[in-house]
């Protein structure tokens, strides 16, 4: 790497960071649309759940007696598990109400859940006294479907930043000969690919902290993950969305194909990725192709550093998957990559 | 004559089937501005594109000063293409630094800015700049690395007659300067005025090659006439001519001679304007007589 390819780096990553801060537009749409998803989530979702969840072993299917007649009640809903226990970070932060292990005649309850209180009630009621239940208590602030949706929303941000960021303009710049002219000053494919990810990277990052302030700032998230894990798994999947924005556009001619390739693309991506919902108990196929999408590795690592205090070890698989994609797109985008 | 700076020898560009380029050949020297002419589709802009290293010959090569081009090719040559937009958002003077920092020694912007006249513009954005402006800019970036050779593709394309006597000048001081440019226009009385000499393109070969004052003085006897259309069915049988709207344009290759023979006729020359031959005629005779040839096949 000699001087001249970092002055030339440099210049191209510095033009074209003026030139996408000078794009208003674009830039407060970046910034604003996920704003509003996340408002609009937060006042959509607002409400408790009107229904309260149990998980419960499967085995207990078929039982009777007073398990039976508390489990088999319309206002609840069972979550039948092969290992219920599992679901104890579930519990932790009140996306269910209450684990019960009726050949233990055990349950546990999170204390700081007002629905937990409600239903203990209603289970020593059934019940009735002397039944030797045993109470397990565990304790956990609730985590609400905004902080749930809310990595999945900067990782579509990312994505869609990253895809018409980079996608896209470069299909216009081979499209009215930039790319014709710059390639005529000598300038290697590799040091513009190096500049135009560089760019739009820095400027991604920039935008996910300043999102990730605000919005933390007004909706108060529980993080308890470290911050500079979460970044490093954010910074790994710009590098594989700006990665697939390259490839998308490595030889692309029109703006309409592009435009087209990265629909084809990215909405598959948003709808594996769980940044809504969860597809737990989707179809096996639709949790096969999940694991294929780096989108969701990064969402999954992002919300397990985030609420779940993931540790850079914890959540190496994902971000070696979403590495590795990064690298292996990138090879074949710039393998393929065209001037014209 | 010296050694060429640019050569092109048996340069031949085939994409599948089709032949752009047939077995090219063209020397371009120092302080010397050579015209491409040709018909659109004629293979110029290919040829040039090979010529600036920016497409593969599928035959023939270049060279630079008698070798293989070197890998620092792109150094040494500016080029300014037909049609070229501007980044979107860089004002004149950023798209100006950008360009010279790609280069690894570059012109003195205070001299770019002098030499085109770009002292007004450089704040300006690509959208609020006129066509002769941009076309300015376009010229400076070609000439950002102190170019030895300029590839200039119909820098005038478009533009007013001031812009492009503007231009003109630009170009003038560069070939006095010493540097080698090729040029490529439909304007023949820029390629008259510009080039030293001209080599003129038809499918893909260079069919008529030379000095410009040497193409126009194997014209130096003729003269176009024009006559009015209504004298047609008096000329003398075997007169050739072509048809230009309401008028009859004729080359003659002794004037006195013609003269005679139509006053003779009884035709009336009252309205008949004479001139000098033109490259542009020469260029349009060019191609009316291959014309005819293909017809006569």
């Amino acid at each position: 790497m000699n001087s001249l390819w970092l002055s030339q780096c440099w210049a191209l990553m510095r033009s074209r960071v003026l030139e996408m801060l000078r794009d208003r537009a674009t830039l407060m749409w970046n910034l604003v649309f996920p704003v509003f998803l996340i408002v609009s989530f937060a006042f959509a979702f607002d409400g408790q759940r009107a229904r309260f969840t149990i998980v419960a072993p499967q085995q207990f299917d078929l039982m009777t007696g007073g398990w039976y007649e508390f489990l088999h009640n319309s206002l609840i809903r069972v979550d039948w598990q092969d290992e219920p226990l599992e679901s104890l970070d579930k519990l932790a932060k009140h996306q269910v109400d209450m684990i019960v292990d009726p050949l233990g005649n055990a349950y546990w309850i999170n204390q700081n859940s007002a629905n937990a209180y409600l239903l203990e009630k209603v289970l020593l009621q059934i019940m009735g006294p002397n039944q030797g239940l045993v109470r397990h208590r565990l304790e956990g602030e609730p985590i609400r479907y905004v902080d749930w949706v809310f990595p999945g929303i900067i990782g579509l941000n990312l994505m869609f930043s990253a895809l018409w960021g980079v996608g896209y303009a470069l299909v216009r710049y081979r499209r009215n000969g930039v790319l014709k002219r710059l390639q005529a000053t000598g300038t290697s494919a590799s040091v513009f690919m190096f500049a135009q990810l560089g760019a739009r990277l820095g400027l991604l990052l920039v935008m996910v902290t300043v999102l990730f302030i605000g919005l933390d700032w007004v909706f108060e998230f529980p993080v308890v993950g470290s911050f500079g894990t979460l970044l490093l798994v954010y910074l790994a999947g710009a590098c594989a969305m700006l990665a697939l924005g390259l490839l998308l556009a490595a030889s692309t001619q029109s703006e309409e194909l592009a435009s087209g390739l990265i629909n084809f693309i990215s909405w598959p991506l948003v709808l594996l990725s769980e940044i809504w919902f969860s597809l737990e108990g989707a179809h096996p196929l639709v949790a096969g192709l999940k694991q294929a999408s780096p989108l969701w590795h990064m969402i999954d690592a992002a919300r397990a550093v985030m609420y779940d205090a993931a540790t850079l070890t914890d959540v190496l698989p994902q971000l070696g998957y979403v590495i590795g994609f990064a690298v292996v797109v990138m090879a074949l985008g710039a393998k393929l990559f065209k001037w014209r | 004559m010296s050694q060429p700076i640019l050569e092109a020898q048996n340069l031949v560009k085939r994409f599948g089937d089709v032949i752009a380029v047939a077995g090219v050949d063209i020397a371009l020297y120092s302080g010397e501005c050579l015209g491409l002419l040709g018909e659109n589709g004629a293979g110029k802009t290919t040829t040039i594109e090979m010529l600036e290293n920016l497409q593969d010959p599928s035959e023939g090569e270049v060279r630079y000063k008698g070798a293989p081009l070197p890998s620092n090719f792109a150094e040494r040559i500016g080029v300014m293409f037909q049609a070229t937009a501007l980044p979107d958002k860089l004002t004149v003077l950023e798209t100006l630094t950008l360009f010279r920092s790609l280069y690894p020694s570059a012109a003195s912007l205070d001299e770019l800015i002098a030499r085109c006249d770009l002292g007004d513009l450089l704040g300006q954005e690509p959208k609020t700049l006129s066509g002769g402006q941009r076309q300015r800019v376009l010229l400076a970036l070609a000439l950002v690395n102190q170019p030895e050779i300029l590839f200039l593709d119909e820098p005038t394309a478009g533009l007013d007659p001031s812009a492009r006597r503007r231009l003109w000048e630009i170009v003038k001081q560069l070939r006095a300067e010493g540097v080698a440019i090729l040029l490529t226009t439909h304007y023949m009385e820029e390629a008259e005025l510009l080039c030293d000499r001209i080599a003129i393109m038809q499918s893909g070969r260079v069919v008529n090659q030379g000095r410009t004052h040497e193409l126009l003085s194997r014209y130096t006897q003729e003269r176009i006439v024009e006559l009015p259309r209504r004298v047609m069915s008096q000329l003398p049988e075997g007169t050739q001519y072509s048809e230009q709207g309401d008028w009859l344009e004729i080359v003659v290759p002794d004037l006195n001679v013609a003269l005679g023979r139509w006053l003779d006729a009884g035709i009336d020359l009252r309205q008949m304007t004479i001139r000098a031959v033109s490259l542009e005629d020469v260029f349009l005779m060019h191609f009316s007589d291959q014309a005819a040839e293909a017809g006569d096949e």
